[in-house]
């Protein structure tokens, strides 16, 4: 496939774009796609953790949005509406797959003795946490706890926390309820801590 | 409030969503629990952790080269197919 050369022409701003894409200038639509291909790849790899699936959702929804460009409004940012259309169309890819077996999320959040006590002493974190990972390993470690988490866990807990959808656009995108959001956001929160707690406990990793 | 309590809604408790009244209770349980200490800690930094990993992973792994002609040859494609 041949590379897009880069672009001598200056990146024009949403009020100088906007009116072009709408005229159906194809410079405005590469403009487009040239500013918000990278990007937008970035968050439907989050979602995806598949390239291909990251690939074929990226194309469907430039395309999905170069149909729709009349239609916008310009109530919001050109970005935040072109997230919003790759974050639907990552769901919908994500609907679409097979269940591969998982684990119940109960395996990995806190138990509690009968006087209502932790039941294991939670460790402290290290607080350089932010330098340790600097390491590739560890950062896999972390990727791999993530794609641990039962599906319906992570999804909240990326859209939530990484992608900065609200708890109602969450709910709205997942046809659920807000307080099923804010419940499995929790969980996978919690989930999560457990699984980081062996790699991020203070005393587990030397730094130079 | 006992730990389980505490853990259970913890998440309310740092969207700043209590009443004066809870919120207090979540306050006095920290003030005497350092097992609840070391979860809040852990909880906020686990989600710290993945963030910037995330962030991280973005800017060793860089996009596919050649998706930004994919998506222009796959716009082109669908104008010659109309």
């Amino acid at each position: 496939m041949d590379m897009v050369p880069p672009s001598s022409a200056p990146t024009l701003t949403d009020r100088e774009l906007l009116p072009r894409l709408r005229a159906g200038e194809e410079q405005a639509f590469e403009a487009f796609a040239r500013r918000f291909c990278d990007p937008m790849y970035y968050v439907a790899r989050r979602l995806l953790r598949n390239e291909e699936d990251t690939r074929d959702v990226v194309q469907d929804a430039f395309l999905q949005a170069f149909r729709s460009l009349h239609k916008f409004e310009g109530r919001s940012e050109l970005k935040t509406w072109l997230h919003r259309i790759v974050v639907n169309a990552a769901l919908m890819k994500l609907r679409g797959r097979k269940n591969q077996p998982e684990r119940s999320i109960d395996d990995w959040l806190p138990r509690f003795a009968a006087d209502e006590h932790h039941l294991v002493e939670p460790a402290c974190f290290d607080s350089r946490l932010e330098e340790m990972l600097q390491k590739r390993e560890l950062r896999t470690a972390v990727l791999e706890a993530i794609d641990k988490l039962p599906a319906i866990y992570r999804t909240v807990v990326l859209l939530r926390d990484i992608e900065e959808v609200d708890t109602e656009e969450t709910a709205r995108l997942l046809d659920v309820g807000e307080g099923v959001v804010r419940t499995r956001l929790h969980r996978g929160r919690q989930a999560l801590r457990t699984l980081l707690e062996p790699l991020f406990r203070e005393g587990t990793h030397e730094l130079p | 409030m006992n730990c389980r309590e505490f853990v259970e809604f913890l998440d309310r408790y740092l969207e700043a969503d209590l009443p004066a009244g809870e919120r207090s209770a979540f306050d006095e349980h920290i003030a005497e629990c350092p097992a609840c200490v070391h979860y809040l800690d852990g909880y906020r930094k686990s989600m710290q952790a993945v963030r910037k990993t995330l962030e991280l992973e973005q800017l060793v792994s860089a996009a596919p080269r050649d998706l930004l002609a994919a998506i222009l040859a796959a716009r082109e494609k669908k104008a010659t197919d109309l």
